[in-house]
């Protein structure tokens, strides 16, 4: 299907006379060495991670030694009751939610930065996490589903619905008005104002419990986590790495502006909704599990980008990888700082974010 | 014979048309074709609808017996290469990983083979750029960026390449050698190309053939020395042209308020 209807032009390495052939293998060898540096730096990386998940595993209130640890895993029945629930209930639930919700805001930062060829875009850029503010409001006040049956997870559906549906507004938007960044960033701002009213107003005209709920689910808290939890945020993040990864390099192409990525083969227009509506899922996704989680999924990308520059064969695994180490080293900090005390995370990834942020900012150089 | 061909291109942005009902001579495979014109004449335009990137309101284009008008973005963009004006940008790629990304930009899901990075490469070698290709996109002059466009072009071969004002940021001499890279690709890879010109000195001494382009449509069509010779281009330009010949018999023009 690909070729037939084309006349064959030849554009290999055939017809090249020596002293290009030698030419083309120097740059070729240089081209090699720099992408084994920036695979040596990904590795490096996920090890670090794999490093911090085994910290954050093995840290808590709970003294568990790291052979009961292991015991606690692989053979459940050999341990004690008390031990087995919090190692299948607490740690594991907690430890893997972190990395992949970390994961899925890098992914969705990175690529929202990507089609809004903004640095300053997040997954809640376009109002994902006010929406689904409202709609944990919503459940906590009113008693509201939207959903029927929703029982104990009334909280979490209502604000993953109310996430998807705001970001369906703003692609129908979008779709109408013309799908530039500026319409998206725009229509995104407008609602995340607008959802921001409406909490609001939920806030003021709620009990002063409601209140302490809401507020609490707000801050975005790792606590919450199960592990049915775990394999459907793991889903979700399988679904938007597969899609990501099949247009990596349209999306690079995407970073050097809409008309060079259109005239290199790219349907830019129908890229930026697909993407949109994957970057939407991810965030509606981990907002509604662990809440409103800050900085990273902006900070992450940024690491990625300081360190293996835009080519998405590098930029998109390490902005994962970057977002889960920042999220797990995180919820190692919140639990570590007061003994006994465990922090809601999105207070310290936005406490120890910003500076963090800054630094990078102030410090930045080419690295590549 | 693989030529291009296009007749009653009509394109319009909003209520204004700025295409009208254009018909282009067929092009041959290895000829250069010059489209000059003043600003805003429809140059680009013409070129963009050529490459499917603009909506045709009406017309047809057609390669040989394949219809383009109404592909697919993809299919549309391996007949015709389109090497837009500007680059501009500020992605952190290197030269030439830009480059490969060109290549393989068109794909769903393919992996950057031995052969995607030779020719990648050899694009860099092809246009005299293979000192920048470890540098980042970024940090490049205005006209080394329009080298760049040109390897981009290059990287992935396609039928027809389209080139708008490639040698608008370049120097003296690299304006000569673009075009003399665009006339060897043209010629050895049998490729049909069109490039809009400025320079009308540059238009006679390295096309085969030209197009005059006025408010959005084709005026003259035919040699350079033709064209630029005929009563339409003084007008269009509203300048009077002083011919001369060169030494070595060439026509040579100078414009003059």
């Amino acid at each position: 299907m690909h070729s037939t209807d084309v006349p064959h032009i030849d554009g290999g390495a055939s017809r090249a006379p020596a002293p290009l052939r030698q030419g083309v293998a120097a740059l070729l060898w240089a081209h090699q060495a720099r992408h084994r540096r920036k695979a040596v730096i990904t590795l490096s990386a996920l090890i670090l991670l794999a490093v911090l998940v085994i910290m954050d595993f093995g840290s808590g209130p709970a003294a568990i030694s790291p052979p009961d640890l292991l015991r606690a895993l692989f053979m459940p029945d050999t341990i004690s009751g008390g031990t087995r629930v919090i190692v299948w209930n607490i740690r594991l639930p907690v430890a893997l939610m972190a990395l992949a919700v970390g994961a899925m805001l890098g992914l969705a930062g990175a690529q929202m930065q990507t089609i809004l060829g903004n640095p300053l875009a997040d997954p809640f850029t376009l109002g994902v996490s006010s929406s689904a503010s409202v709609g944990a409001a919503v459940a906590i006040t009113l008693g509201l589903s939207v959903v029927p049956v929703a029982g104990t997870a009334l909280v979490t559906l209502n604000a993953f619905v109310f996430a998807c549906g705001a970001s369906l507004l703003v692609f129908s938007l979008t779709r109408i008005r013309g799908v530039t960044p500026e319409t998206m960033i725009l229509f995104g701002i407008a609602l995340m104002f607008s959802a921001n009213a409406v909490l609001g107003l939920l806030q003021y005209s709620s009990s002063e419990s409601q209140l302490t709920m809401i507020v609490f689910w707000m801050m975005g808290s790792l606590t919450r986590a199960s592990m049915d939890k775990v394999y459907i945020a793991s889903g979700v993040l399988g679904v938007g790495v597969f899609f990501f990864w099949r247009m990596r390099h349209a999306l690079t192409a995407l970073r050097m502006g809409d008309d060079r990525a259109a005239s290199l083969g790219v349907d830019v227009s129908r890229l930026r909704l697909w993407a949109f509506i994957v970057i939407a899922l991810l965030a509606a996704t981990s907002v509604a599990f662990v809440g409103v989680i800050g900085f990273v999924g902006l900070v992450g990308p940024h690491i990625a980008r300081l360190l293996v520059g835009e080519d998405q064969r590098y930029f998109l695994p390490l902005s994962m990888i970057a977002s889960a180490c920042l999220l797990v080293a995180a919820s190692i900090l919140s639990r570590t700082i007061t003994p006994g005390v465990i922090y809601p995370i999105g207070i310290i990834t936005a406490l120890i974010g910003v500076p963090f942020f800054l630094a990078l900012v102030l410090g930045r150089r080419k690295v590549m | 014979m693989t030529h291009l061909h296009a007749h009653g291109m009509t394109v319009r942005y909003g209520g204004t048309t700025v295409l009208h009902n254009v018909t282009l001579p067929a092009l041959q495979p290895g000829s250069v074709t010059a489209l000059i014109g003043p600003n805003a004449a429809g140059k680009s335009t013409l070129l963009r609808a050529l490459a499917g990137l603009g909506p045709l309101a009406a017309g047809e284009v057609w390669l040989a017996d394949t219809r383009l008008d109404g592909m697919r973005r993809r299919d549309w963009a391996r007949h015709v290469r389109y090497v837009p004006q500007l680059f501009g940008h500020s992605a952190a790629l290197t030269v030439l990983d830009a480059v490969l990304v060109a290549r393989l930009a068109g794909d769903l899901h393919v992996r950057a083979a031995a052969q995607d990075r030779t020719a990648a490469a050899e694009a860099l070698v092809e246009v005299g750029i293979a000192h920048l290709a470890e540098r980042p996109v970024t940090d490049l002059s205005g006209g080394q960026q329009q080298l760049v466009a040109l390897a981009m072009g290059l990287a992935r071969p396609a039928p027809v390449l389209l080139l708008d004002e490639p040698t608008s940021a370049l120097d003296l001499r690299r304006q000569l050698e673009l075009l003399n890279v665009a006339r060897r690709v043209a010629r050895d890879r049998n490729v049909i190309l069109i490039a809009a010109l400025h320079d009308l000195n540059l238009a006679i001494r390295h096309a085969d053939s030209c197009i005059l382009m006025y408010d959005g449509r084709i005026c003259a069509t035919g040699t350079p020395e033709d064209v630029i010779l005929s009563a339409h281009s003084e007008g269009v330009y509203g300048v009077r042209l002083n011919k001369a010949e060169t030494a070595a018999g060439r026509l040579l023009v100078e414009a003059e308020l």
